[in-house]
């Protein structure tokens, strides 16, 4: 199978498809973070140094497959009895604010908005760790 | 309506690539009292409605490969059939703490990585994907 990873191919399927399970198994833990470790494990599979493609094109490739684990997982743990009513209030503004998110990202460099993202999440898990 | 105000500025965020999934989820859990469980499924739900829109849009103006997509989403259904068991054998407060380690470990990356995209030296053609300058 041609991934555009490089000539190892059986060696960079092997390397995708784990990435997809080590995302799938964020995703199913916590209800997030797949899509993260997705871009970081595809930025170093050697793609962004050989210069085909830009990190959007990453980022837009880690979105489409993290989408279907995503809906599997709700699914997974709406069997698992636990309930999703209430969910409907944050449809449309996701929705909206996705697109939004989307034309953005070719228009600002989302470097400052992300390193303020990063200092926002570190602070939050600290005081998750911190409360218990 | 901060609610509301939440998912819209998230999903922006994540539709930026920046991350808005985890932010959104920090909100439900520690803004707004949800238990980490369902917290955890709402934030599913917004993510699939966010990431949904705004793949829309960039399935028309990106470079998708569709064999990585299907290699990663093949092996990601199977780690989150793996995930969600795990998820279920533990109580909401461990759920809560390791989702705090996850969040310091996955912020200080994001943080101290170094920028790696190519965007400066691109620009587009008349279909709006990416070619090099």
């Amino acid at each position: 199978m041609t991934t555009g990873y490089g000539k190892r191919g059986a060696a960079h399927v092997a390397a995708l498809v784990f990435t997809g399970i080590l995302s799938g198994f964020c995703s199913g833990f916590f209800g997030t973070g797949g899509g993260m470790i997705t871009v970081f494990m595809l930025s170093r599979a050697g793609r962004l140094r050989a210069g085909d493609f830009d990190r959007r094109d990453v980022f837009s490739e880690a979105l489409a497959s993290t989408l279907p684990v995503a809906a599997f997982t709700a699914f997974l743990y709406t069997r698992g009895g636990v309930s999703i009513s209430g969910a409907e209030t944050f449809l449309l503004p996701a929705a909206l604010g996705g697109v939004l998110g989307a034309f953005l990202l070719d228009r600002l460099r989302p470097g400052v908005v992300g390193k303020i993202f990063s200092a926002l999440v570190i602070w939050a898990g600290a005081s998750m760790l911190l409360r218990g | 309506m901060i609610g509301v105000l939440a998912a819209f500025f998230c999903a922006a965020l994540s539709g930026m690539g920046v991350g808005g999934g985890g932010l959104f989820l920090i909100y439900l859990t520690a803004l707004s009292g949800t238990p980490q469980r369902q917290a955890q499924l709402y934030n599913l739900v917004f993510f699939v409605c966010a990431s949904g829109a705004s793949l829309i849009y960039h399935a028309c103006r990106r470079n998708i490969r569709l064999p990585v997509v299907i290699l990663l989403a093949s092996g990601g259904v199977f780690g989150a059939y793996l995930g969600s068991l795990a998820s279920g054998a533990v109580g909401d407060g461990a759920l809560r703490a390791a989702f705090g380690a996850f969040l310091v470990l996955t912020g200080t990356l994001s943080l101290f990585r170094r920028g790696e995209g190519k965007e400066e030296n691109r620009t587009k053609n008349i279909s709006g994907r990416n070619i090099k300058k």
